[in-house]
């Protein structure tokens, strides 16, 4: 019973799922903490690049959408690596769910769309696990025939505690990979801490381990700053590769609003910004 | 055996020759009925123009017309196919559709462009050989005040059953002609279709991707006639609806080698004929300042169809060549231009120069022969554009990838530099270079410039003997960083880096997308990288998540070619990517960085 239940919990789960396949940091709400700090600090901002086991219990539904320009302009051309999510989620009961939809464009030529899906169920007041899954395609504009797919599951359980939230999570399993094209994300084993707010404040750890990675092992450490009701500032500082990140956060109880901004020592700096409606 | 008398008495109809070996090809015995193979004899007969093997190919496509997409009279309604019959037969123009892979038109005579060009041909039924057909959009004529292309009054004018030629053509779609039904394909006429795409129905639209990218208003046409094509670019002048390229069909040189022995070029020539008839008379001439060579005169037994191949001995020494062409019709000329040679002459280059002259070391010029082919300096000169002399009035063959030092007193310049060997040619009657500002000039036995070098005093400082060494192959005259003051005087010696030496740090990647599937096309990444002389520096390629692909160390300039692989031989991964160049010597400045993208 329990080895079925260890299975189920590996299985079924939540997880800090990319936007894109090779998706740098996570974008959204959570893209000043570089993807560290999910549960929302304010009930408008909602984190979707993470599970919607993440929803708090007030939440009924909501919206989100979000843009992100990734890095510096080289070699003459203009930043154009840019990618879009829009997110909707509602909670029942115990169950959450989130539908995200992004789409990603390269040099104008490369595209890449993601649709993925995402179940949240706490089973008690400690546990919560979430499974999702999602689908990439991609293609070039010069020949939009060949498109290249790939689909995965994640699964992760998240533990709760007065002091905060533990969550582990097994992403990036494959359903359609195909190794000829190497198209996809590397099996990504994930552990993160959060603390829960203390004077205003709370902090998160993440820890990966890549295996099909060079560098396996990636860290970031993120800190949120409640300054007042309707406004925190969120940052963090990650390895592999070396970044740090800054956002600030502005919200009511039903609208959220985000910039977010993360420095990479080689590739400059890379932008985002969040908008979200919930009920 | 039967079969082999049709084919006899029917050897002046090659289609039918090919019809009846195909049925032999079948095993038809004699012992089968005569009426049944009479039968088909008169099938074949009735049948021939329906299936004919015409030589036909798709000559322009106008996809991007002027104007607004959406606009009659604009990009909308000005879309058209051109295919031009080669070959020596008819075509039949009946039952044929032209399609995009999804779309399928039925191809029908444009009746009602008789009131737009009377000339043409309008109701035609057949397509003779050498003539060009133009489907258009049945709402060309629709706007009276549109734009109107300049057509070739003998065209004959199609369109297609709908109102928008296959939907409308949009950027990439390649199309085929047929002759069959909407849903099947009984043979294929023409098509203008990327390598390896077969003419198919599909889900997608087939694609053709122009070799260059085209501009609004440009339509595309194959680079030559001469031989089947899949290479398409945008026109470089003007629409030219109906009319057909001479020298695309006539002429194609392929280059084989440089004879430096007697100073000829070894090529092939390809001649074809398509509006005159099949060919009679070969003939390249070539003419001089003092006489006229045959290089070719061939006068055919029998009239021939289809591209005829000449090997020939393109000499050096010509100035122009003539083609001309006899055929049942006419008679064609045309003027070959050699600008093409210069590709393959010998590319010689002053990589260093010494005008400033010692009582124990003369001036002295350093060439570098940097092609494949070795070279003649016979009778070069140099000097300037008012006074040169010549380099020597003797044979003397500079090897590829070999120095030579020009000097107006060898023993001199031997004796300066004792211990360097290096080739020496003593140029009688030296121009004196000016020891703060000149141009020197080399050139040719055809007063070709072959290579230049200029320098003023003002671009050096603290110039006093030292030789000035190319940094920079591709800067121009005025360019002051094209020479540096060499460290050390070593004529014959190959400089440090020489000759991609640069002062400033660069670099480009490409192509875009970058495609290492193996397909030949697009397969390795080349990073060209500048540096100034004896730097390094170390490329990174990284992935947008931020992995170390793959690092080559210690680069010194020149170009380094990716194959899409991982240091540990893994594949990378599919999309964009950035190339980091981190000077060696500077760890701390900001590496120059460019991005990539990579698909299979």
């Amino acid at each position: 019973m329990a080895i079925k239940r260890t299975i189920l919990i590996v299985l079924l789960g939540g997880s800090l799922l990319h936007a894109f396949t090779q998706e740098p940091f996570t974008s959204g709400f959570s893209m000043g903490s570089l993807g560290t700090i999910q549960s929302p600090l304010m009930k408008s901002s909602l984190s979707f690049a993470s599970n919607a086991l993440w929803l708090p219990d007030s939440f009924r539904y909501g919206f989100a959408t979000s843009a992100s320009l990734y890095f510096d302009p080289m070699g003459g051309t203009a930043t154009d690596l840019i990618s879009a999510e829009i997110y909707g989620a509602f909670r029942f009961k115990k169950t959450s769910c989130s539908l995200f939809f992004s789409q990603f464009s390269a040099l104008g030529m490369y595209f890449e769309n993601e649709v993925r899906t995402s179940i949240g169920y706490t089973i008690t007041k400690h546990v919560a696990l979430g499974i999702d899954a999602r689908t990439c395609f991609a293609y070039l504009n010069v020949a939009p025939q060949k498109i290249r797919t790939y689909a995965a599951l994640s699964a992760t359980v998240r533990l709760a505690s007065q002091a905060g939230f533990l969550s582990g999570s097994v992403r990036n399993i494959p359903i359609i990979y195909k190794s000829a094209i190497a198209y996809g994300d590397p099996l990504l084993l994930g552990c993160a801490l959060e603390t829960a707010p203390y004077k205003g404040a709370r902090s998160g750890l993440l820890f990966e381990l890549t295996p099909g990675r060079h560098q396996i092992i990636r860290f970031a450490l993120a800190e949120a700053l409640q300054l007042s009701q309707n406004c925190a500032i969120l940052g963090g500082i990650g390895s592999s590769p070396f970044s740090v990140s800054i956002g600030l956060l502005v919200g009511t109880s039903q609208y959220g609003f985000s910039v977010n901004t993360i420095k990479q020592t080689d590739l400059g700096w890379s932008k985002g910004v969040s908008f979200a409606y919930v009920k | 055996m039967l079969c082999n008398l049709n084919c006899n008495s029917l050897k002046k109809t090659p289609h039918l020759q090919c019809s009846l070996l195909y049925i032999d090809g079948m095993n038809i015995k004699f012992g089968y009925s005569f009426f049944l193979l009479y039968f088909l004899g008169l099938q074949l007969l009735a049948g021939a123009l329906h299936t004919s093997t015409a030589d036909v190919r798709i000559s322009e496509i106008m996809r991007d017309p002027l104007g607004n997409e959406s606009v009659i009279g604009g990009g909308k309604s000005n879309e058209f196919v051109e295919f031009t019959n080669f070959g020596p037969e008819t075509l039949a123009l009946g039952n044929l559709f032209i399609s995009n892979g999804i779309t399928v038109d039925s191809i029908i005579p444009f009746a009602a462009f008789t009131t737009e060009c009377t000339s043409c041909k309008c109701t035609a039924t057949i397509l003779a050989p050498g003539h060009a057909a133009l489907i258009f959009d049945k709402e060309y004529l629709s706007d009276q005040n549109a734009y109107r292309y300049s057509l070739d009054t003998n065209a004959t004018i199609l369109t297609v059953n709908h109102i928008d030629l296959l939907g409308g053509i949009t950027a990439n779609d390649g199309l085929f002609i047929y002759r069959g039904t909407r849903s099947s394909i009984d043979s294929v006429i023409c098509t203008a279709l990327d390598s390896g795409i077969a003419p198919t129905f599909q889900n997608t639209k087939l694609p053709l991707h122009a070799r260059v990218a085209s501009r609004e208003g440009t339509s595309l046409v194959p680079d030559f006639f001469i031989l089947p094509t899949k290479n398409y670019f945008p026109e470089k002048t003007k629409t030219s609806a109906g009319y057909i390229d001479n020298t695309k069909g006539i002429l194609r040189f392929e280059y084989q080698c440089l004879d430096t022995i007697q100073n000829t070029v070894l090529c092939s020539l390809g001649v074809r004929r398509f509006n005159g008839g099949p060919l009679n008379t070969v003939r390249v001439t070539g003419t001089s300042e003092n006489s006229t060579v045959f290089l070719v005169d061939t006068t055919l037994e029998s009239p021939a169809y289809g591209t005829l191949f000449f090997c020939m001995r393109l000499p050096l020494g010509i100035n122009t060549y003539i083609l001309t062409t006899h055929s049942i019709r006419d008679s064609a000329s045309l003027f070959i231009s050699i600008a093409e040679f210069a590709q393959s002459l010998p590319k010689i280059c002053i990589t260093t120069l010494s005008p400033r002259a010692t009582a124990t070391s003369p001036e002295w010029v350093e060439c570098f022969n940097s092609g494949t082919f070795s070279s003649n300096l016979k009778n070069w000169t140099i000097g300037s554009q008012s006074v040169n002399v010549p380099i020597t009035q003797t044979d003397y063959i500079l090897e590829a990838k070999s120095y030579c030092i020009l000097t107006p007193n060898t023993s001199l310049l031997r004796a300066a530099f004792p211990g360097i060997p290096f080739q020496c040619i003593e140029v009688a009657n030296w121009p004196t270079l000016d020891n703060y500002h000149d141009t020197i000039i080399i050139a040719n036995t055809r007063h070709q410039t072959i290579t230049t070098a200029h320098y003023t005093y003002l671009w050096y400082s603290n110039w006093n003997f030292q030789s000035l060494t190319r940094t920079c192959v591709a800067c121009t005259l005025s360019d002051s960083v094209a020479f540096m003051l060499a460290e050390h005087r070593t004529p014959g010696v190959p400089e440090a880096r020489l000759p991609y030496a640069s002062v400033t740090f660069s670099m480009s990647v490409g192509p875009t997308p970058f495609t290492p599937n193996k397909d030949r096309i697009d397969d390795l990444l080349a990073i060209k990288l500048l540096l100034p002389p004896l730097k390094t520096a170390t490329i990174t390629i990284r992935s947008m998540r931020g992995d170390n692909i793959k690092q080559f160390t210690q680069c010194a300039s020149g170009t380094l070619f990716w194959d899409g692989r991982s240091s540990s031989g893994s594949l990378a991964p599919l999309g964009p990517f950035f190339v980091l160049a981190q000077r060696d010597d500077q760890p701390t400045a900001s590496p120059l960085r460019a991005k990539g993208l990579l698909w299979r």
